[in-house]
């Protein structure tokens, strides 16, 4: 039970909260996935079988974080999908998780086929009873729809007599009609058992196979801050500064990631932490917040009170992936305990989102995002402020102005604020900079004592340097190649002829020659996504054509090649090697077949080495990746395919300067090898001028700038105005 | 992949003149009427218990009085949510016709009245469903929950939690949604041709993508659920049951019990 963190101790309504975070978290995304599933299945004509899929996320569930949250999913389901797809959907729903339930939890103690069968000899009795009740209940329903079956299997014999020749069949169907309507409680019955033990035993192997291929996911994750509300009963008041760490270390299974770190924080600080992927960073953070080290001491006053009062907050690098709330109001309010009042118009005003309270968080720019985060974190008033990578993926804008509210908050409350990043640019306004490499404490200093960047910092801006240095590729401009991309009179609405009907792209007209480099650059809802899907053949413009040499996309699908910017999506088999030979369309090898895959495997092996990705990596799991070796991964899959077009959706947010770096060298050689056509779609020009020098901004569907060297644009700020 | 260098046609764009088409249900579903109406200001609870109540009644009677009576209640939330024509989506041709068929194997079998009755059923249920996802905020539901389910808390049931974890649902669904949609994208640009031995596997490799991402957007979301110290009480709700919600269930009351006496 949470102290009550404003003083009214006991004028709480104190409530048990039984699911830990991890389990409401997951109960929810499944859930989420189950309503989609549900809806989709109940209302679209013809798609009812999707309903059925609900039962791997079910199982998932069951398999992962056991009954509780199966129970709660179950529950936000059913209310949620009876509300908007009738109630009708509740019965097979609760079916469909029961089933979900029994194969996860069988899976988790890893027992076998005979234990299903076991639960079968239960299941499907149950299952034919059930329905033969429901039946009996509702005897009229009953009635209407078999005598309806009835009444269709002696039309079906009607004509069949008309039509001649299969004339003997009507009297059986009349019997089987007839027989259905007396004799409902076997009919039903008996249907209801089959389709019980047909839907275990596929659902069986599906689950199976898909628990196994998931079985990396989420491995790399040891620890969550809190996990359990027992930790939360014994918590002392927070008190997490100071702070003093001394030889502190902590290790992922055999990886080290912190190897004797000694720092201590004082109050009313702005610290900043810089270092590589890798250095430990990000591990350092979680030390701050409360997780405990492997190794070595942590000493502060009281406890970290993570999430509390005076306690510590934490803001993470994926802007939506932190919002709670549906409202901007709502999320910053979000978790805070009933009878806390918190003046969200000010705190909004402090971080720059004044008079936001009522929009839509989904209308948020990934800034007002990050921004948002701050001022849920500040309703807590805490004592210690950690951004781990907050500026990560949001645009120079939004970046400047985080960084200058992280240097105002210690001036204006009582609280220290942590700053971890690997952009060395981000450093100036912090009262400290620390820098780590390999787990270790290389330097500390302040930046106004000693101006000059750090070491890493400054390999990191002479490799992006060498890299533009040496490859500036000549423009390649091949009359008779492949690749020409015209746009003409391109428009696409959503929920065309609705009342939701959105315009997404407005009369839009564009020419990419082959070899072209072109930057597509846009605020969310700009349209520049859609744009994207349609050059790559995936939509269908609801007017106008999109030609790839003179033949529409859609017809074409494939030949252009789409990275999106959430690589995991693309990955569909489980190994990178299985992967990359399933998106270049290449046979699956025949495992008897040694000189085959011998053959596959070279070829694979190839496709790596060419994205900068050792050949070693071909047996490893998906999952077992890194998000930027992913995103190498999938352009790996869409390179062996030859196109003569690749479309990239952000391709360089959530990496790190170096791999940014070694990316974009990757894909300017592409492009000067192969004389590929890139259309690269982004919010944020910045690292990107070198791979395409021609630019075009959309706004609201439309172009409003389209440049050929964009070093003439006028800067960012200007461009706004 | 094929024909890398096929013969340019000689104007596609101006072959093929399209009508732009109506959106199909799928693009509309889950979306809510942008106006305000008195349907809007309904409460979350009125809604499902008039489902539920509507239900039950139609399936302890299926006869002309009560399709009557679910008609007048379906009626009378399509003139309350103020439904625009062009809310309603576009059924494909396959489906008319499909239920033309159906008609004509029922009819000759002598159950006309039987099917026609079924088919009005169904469709009005359905009508019902999308007039309460058109007009419903889905984000008034945790707190209805959580008041709906207050007796449950005595048998220490946590059913704040299950409010909660509702609400970060529908917070969650247009991004689960969206992700779905890109595996299935990725899913297309690859499978250029069909290969029906090779359905389970991609099945399998589909729900295995978009379940990997939805674990990995739950561990997200854990962690910032801990760093918020944890989920509280849903905020308490400010709708109160009005007029409104009494004169509905009144109706619905009446829609369901009235045909049963008639009959």
């Amino acid at each position: 039970m949470r102290a009550a963190p404003t003083g009214g101790a006991g004028s709480n309504p104190r409530r048990l909260a039984i699911l830990a975070p991890a389990e409401m978290a997951a109960a929810a995304t499944m859930s989420a996935l189950c309503i989609g599933l549900a809806v989709l299945g109940s209302l679209v004509p013809f798609l009812g079988s999707l309903q059925l899929l609900t039962v791997v996320p079910f199982a998932l569930l069951a398999h992962r974080h056991g009954l509780r949250a199966l129970i709660a999913s179950l529950i936000a389901v059913a209310v949620i999908a009876g509300l908007v797809a009738g109630v009708g959907i509740v019965t097979s729903l609760v079916a469909l998780a029961i089933l979900g339930g029994i194969i996860g939890e069988l899976k988790r103690r890893q027992l076998g086929i005979l234990a299903l069968l076991a639960c079968a000899a239960v299941l499907v009795p149950a299952a034919a009873a059930g329905i033969d009740l429901l039946l009996y209940v509702f005897a009229s329903a009953r009635e209407l729809m078999l005598q309806n079956v009835r009444s269709s299997l002696r039309g079906l014999g009607v004509v069949l007599h008309h039509l001649g020749p299969a004339g003997h069949a009507a009297a059986p169907l009349n019997a089987l009609g007839r027989l259905i309507v007396q004799d409902w409680a076997i009919f039903a019955g008996v249907a209801a058992g089959a389709a019980t033990l047909a839907a275990l035993l596929s659902s069986w192997v599906i689950i199976g196979e898909v628990l196994e291929r998931l079985a990396w996911v989420g491995a790399d994750q040891p620890f969550a801050p809190t996990t359990a509300r027992k930790e939360r009963v014994v918590e002392s008041d927070p008190a997490p500064i100071p702070v003093e760490l001394r030889q502190v270390h902590f290790r992922y299974g055999t990886h080290e990631a912190l190897r004797g770190i000694d720092l201590s924080l004082r109050a009313g600080q702005f610290v900043a932490i810089v270092g590589d992927n890798g250095s430990g960073k990000s591990t350092l953070a979680r030390i701050l917040a409360g997780a405990q080290p492997t190794d070595g001491e942590v000493q502060r006053p009281g406890s970290v009170g993570l999430g509390r009062h005076g306690g510590v907050a934490l803001i993470g690098q994926r802007p939506d992936a932190q919002v709670l709330g549906l409202c901007v109001r709502d999320d910053v309010t979000w978790g805070l305990p009933a009878g806390h009042t918190v003046d969200v118009e000010n705190l909004l005003a402090t971080v720059g989102l004044a008079g936001m309270g009522d929009r839509d968080t989904a209308t948020l720019s990934g800034g007002e995002l990050q921004r948002l985060a701050v001022a849920a974190a500040l309703a807590r008033e805490p004592r210690l402020l950690i951004s781990d990578e907050s500026t990560a993926m949001v645009d120079p804008d939004g970046r400047a102005q985080l960084i200058r509210l992280f240097a105002e908050l210690p001036q204006r409350w009582p609280m220290t604020v942590v700053h971890i990043t690997h952009n060395a640019g981000e450093l100036t306004s912090a009262d400290r900079v620390v820098q780590l490499a390999h787990g270790r404490v290389v330097a500390e200093y302040e930046p106004a004592a000693q101006p000059n960047v750090s070491q890493t910092a400054a390999s990191q801006l002479s490799e992006q340097q060498q890299t533009s240095g040496l490859h500036k590729p000549s423009p390649p401009v091949h009359a008779t190649a492949a690749g020409r991309v015209e746009l003409r009179n391109v428009t696409h609405r959503y929920a065309n002829r609705t009342v939701w009907e959105h315009q997404a792209l407005d009369e839009l007209t564009l020419n990419a020659q082959p070899g072209e480099g072109v930057m597509v650059v846009g605020q969310n809802g700009s349209g520049k996504s859609t744009l994207a899907w349609i050059v790559a053949g995936l939509l269908r413009p609801t007017a106008g054509a999109c030609l790839l040499d003179g033949q529409p996309t859609e017809m074409l699908r494939g030949r252009v090649g789409i990275a999106f910017q959430h690589a995991r999506l693309q990955l569909q088999r489980p190994t990178v090697g299985a992967d990359i030979a399933d998106a270049a369309g290449w046979p699956r090898a025949d495992p008897e077949n040694a000189e085959a895959r011998r053959e596959l495997d070279a070829r694979v092996a190839e496709v790596l080495r060419a994205v900068g990705l050792e050949p070693s990596l071909a047996d490893r799991s998906i999952d077992q990746l890194s998000g930027g070796q992913q995103r190498r991964v999938a352009i790996a899959g869409l390179l062996a395919r030859q196109p003569s077009v690749l479309v990239l959706d952000e391709p360089l947010a959530g990496l790190d300067a170096p791999s940014q770096a070694g990316l974009i060298q990757l894909l300017m050689e592409m492009r000067a090898r192969r004389s590929m056509t890139l259309i690269a779609v982004t919010h944020d020009p910045h690292g990107m001028r070198e791979l395409c020098p021609r630019m075009i901004r959309l706004a609201q569907g439309r172009i409003i700038e389209d440049t050929d060297d964009p070093s003439h644009a006028p800067p960012l700020n200007a461009r706004a105005a | 992949m094929t024909q890398r260098h096929a013969q340019p046609s000689p104007d596609p764009a101006d072959q093929r003149p399209r009508r732009p088409h109506r959106a199909g249900v799928h693009e509309v579903l889950l979306r809510r009427l942008p106006h305000d109406s008195p349907l809007h200001r309904l409460g979350v609870g009125t809604k499902l218990v008039t489902l539920l109540v509507l239900t039950i009644a139609t399936g302890l009677n299926t006869g002309w009085e009560q399709l009557a009576g679910v008609a007048v209640v379906v009626g009378a939330a399509l003139v309350a949510a103020r439904v625009p024509l062009r809310a309603l989506p576009r059924l494909p041709h396959w489906f008319g016709l499909t239920i033309l068929i159906s008609f004509g194997f029922a009819a000759a079998g002598g159950g006309a009245e039987r099917f026609i009755r079924l088919i009005a059923f169904g469709l009005l249920f359905a009508l019902l469903s999308l007039v309460i996802a058109w007009t419903t905020d889905l984000s008034a539901l945790a707190p209805a929950l959580a008041r709906i389910g207050a007796p449950l808390r005595r048998l220490r049931m946590p059913v704040d939690d299950w409010a909660v974890t509702a609400a970060l649902a529908v917070r969650c669904l247009p991004l689960v949604i969206d992700e779905v949609r890109t595996v299935a994208a990725a899913h297309r640009q690859r499978t250029t041709t069909r290969d029906p031995a090779m359905l389970l596997s991609r099945l399998v490799d589909m729900i295995t993508a978009s379940m990997a991402a939805a674990l990995r957007r739950s561990s997200d979301l854990g962690e910032v659920i801990a760093m918020r110290g944890g989920a509280a009480t849903p905020a308490p709700t400010t709708m109160r049951p009005g007029l409104a919600d009494v004169a509905a269930l009144t109706l619905v009351l009446a829609a369901s019990v009235l045909p049963a006496v008639l009959s």
